[in-house]
């Protein structure tokens, strides 16, 4: 195949679910898994007579996304509804907002799969409820309905048809998933349906203005399955047009065991929503001032904190990205970095940070913030090892020991005797003892062999219980050796 | 209203119409779009547009739960359960 003929356009759309406590037009709580038809009430279910009223906080976060995403917010927004039939919406309507969506155009900055940085806008990203859900038994002749999630707080977020490779699509997803939850806006959970993706795909000849035809994508349960199925769907296209054929606009399915798309309906099946605005809710006004308190009220965002971590802490790149992936390690991160003493090591606490203490967390199955362990803490025990009182290797049972009691890191490390021997006068005896022990390594050592060193060293080590400084040792070694390799 | 548009209409709103049924909504289509036309007349330049005629501006509600309705109550109404859902026709191949 020619690669460079052609050039794919995609566009995502991606619905998350806004991490409120209840729905978006009723009291009935929002969580994941409870039993079947155990969160619902008159009002998510449909009943004659029941009205809506509009969840303040869902508003809010909504709001909270738009500005995360440079979106502007709109004075007044207002509800219409979407009309189509399927069990799962029992009104027979969902209420969504066509004409004036709490967002609207916005864009995400991220850096794509060649090292470039790409901007790409966003249209829109409009507030909406959740459907139930459907399922249907093997071999049944029936649907079952469960209407727990129906009336769950949607946000709509409609990229344009900027992105140009299935990679681009993961990486555009990536950064809002992190922004979103920086934001807390939603836990962006893909497993638990808090975050879903459908993608449209068209391809053109390489530098066309004009777009293709284009089909959509359902079924896409994980960014890995965007990617793969962005890429299925344009080798297909690809292959109809250079067959001479043409790309029909459709609905397809992504089939994750076959690996490849299959059509779920064609255009002449696309419904028609004859959308209205809904007479049951009112506009609702978002003021000036309580925008602006909102975007007060936000965290520094990943890309400007990871820009301060490199640039002015001195951090490398690829540590930034692991602290920054999450706000909660992030956070963590800048209260080590406000317990830091003057010309502290900013950089020691990160890799600490990355190398141990998230582990630990990950072990716990925990977030970072909920760790015994301390911002504070962890910033002693990496002076410790910076002024050469105990190795890095002790530095991590320390960690763990803080994180299972209350005592001060000086505490655990008197308790475990993990405090190095640093003196020249201690240590020298003990290098001489594995000197003469050793005669052979030595020889080794002496005839150019530089590994020799490293086992003189273990011995070192060994002899003192681990608890010797092993630079120290080293150098000693050196010193009564005659040099490098001799 | 042509016959075509009718059919699509009846198909979006899930009902199967006779003949006779289909001349009796057409014309009553035809006078109701007669109406909004007289209205889609009307100059309107320069005047905001109003989608309620009640509270022009809405109040939301905070953010806390209240007791819903059981299940057995909500799925009193529904003409076949199963295992605490609501039954239905099936309705995916």
């Amino acid at each position: 195949m020619s690669g460079a003929a052609y050039e794919s356009v995609i566009g995502l759309e991606v619905h998350v679910q806004l991490a409120t406590r209840t729905k978006l037009f009723c009291g009935c709580l929002n969580v994941y898994g409870a039993d079947a038809n155990t969160n619902v009430c008159s009002v998510c279910t449909g009943q004659p007579g029941a009205l809506p009223v509009l969840n303040g906080f869902a508003l809010e976060l909504a709001v909270r996304a738009g500005l995360a995403l440079g979106c502007a917010i709109a004075s007044r927004t207002k509800f219409d509804r979407k009309n189509y039939f399927y069990p799962d919406l029992p009104k027979g309507y969902q209420i969504s907002q066509l004409e004036r969506p709490v967002n609207g155009e916005g864009s995400l900055r991220f850096v794509n799969e060649a090292g470039e940085e790409r901007v790409v806008r966003i249209a829109r990203a409009h507030l909406e409820e959740d459907a139930g859900k459907t399922m249907h038994p093997d071999g049944d002749r029936s649907s079952l309905v469960d209407l727990n999630r129906a009336g769950i707080p949607l946000l709509e977020i409609v990229s344009a048809p900027d992105l140009r490779t299935p990679q681009e699509a993961y990486r555009y997803l990536t950064e809002l998933k992190r922004r979103l939850r920086y934001a807390r806006v939603s836990e962006c959970d893909m497993e638990k349906g808090s975050l879903r993706c459908d993608a449209n795909v068209s391809i053109r000849p390489a530098g066309a203005t004009e777009l293709g035809t284009r089909t959509e994508i359902k079924n896409l349960n994980s960014f890995r399955n965007v990617e793969r199925a962005l890429a299925h769907e344009i080798e297909r296209q690809t292959a109809v047009v250079e067959e001479g054929g043409s790309v029909v606009q459709e609905t397809r399915t992504w089939r994750e065991d076959e690996e490849r798309t299959e059509t779920l309906r064609s255009k002449e099946e696309a419904e028609d929503y004859r959308y209205f605005p809904d007479p049951d809710l009112p506009e609702f006004e978002l003021e000036e001032e309580r925008v602006d308190a909102i975007r007060a009220a936000l965290p520094e965002m990943p890309d400007v904190k990871r820009a301060r971590y490199v640039g002015s802490l001195g951090i490398p790149e690829a540590t930034a990205d692991v602290l920054t992936a999450d706000r909660d390690a992030a956070e963590w991160f800048d209260a080590c970095v406000a317990a830091l003493p003057d010309g502290g090591d900013a950089k020691g606490v990160a890799n600490a940070v990355t190398g141990v203490v998230l582990a630990l967390a990950n072990d716990q199955g925990v977030s970072i913030a909920d760790l015994r362990l301390t911002p504070e803490r962890l910033v002693e025990v990496v002076g410790l090892v910076d002024d050469g009182t105990i190795s890095r290797q002790a530095a991590r049972k320390v960690i763990a020991e803080l994180d299972a009691g209350d005592e001060a890191p000086a505490e655990v490390v008197e308790r475990l005797g993990l405090a190095q021997v640093s003196d020249e006068d201690a240590l020298g005896a003990t290098v001489d003892e594995v000197i003469a022990a050793q005669e052979k390594v030595v020889e080794d050592y002496r005839g150019g062999n530089e590994n020799a060193l490293n086992a003189l060293v273990g011995g070192v080590m060994k002899a003192t219980k681990g608890k010797a400084n092993p630079q120290l040792a080293r150098e000693l070694l050196i010193r009564r050796l005659g040099g490098a390799g001799g | 209203m042509d016959p075509g548009s009718i059919d699509a209409i009846a198909r979006l709103a899930r009902l199967d119409l006779d003949d006779d049924a289909k001349q009796r909504v057409q014309a009553e289509l035809d006078a109701i779009l007669e109406t909004f036309r007289t209205l889609a007349d009307v100059d309107v330049e320069g005047v905001p547009p109003l989608f309620h005629v009640g509270d022009p501006v809405g109040r939301p509600r905070e953010d806390e739960p209240f007791d819903g309705a059981s299940r057995d109550e909500i799925l009193r109404n529904a003409p076949a359960t199963r295992d605490g859902c609501y039954e239905v026709p099936r309705v995916l191949e």
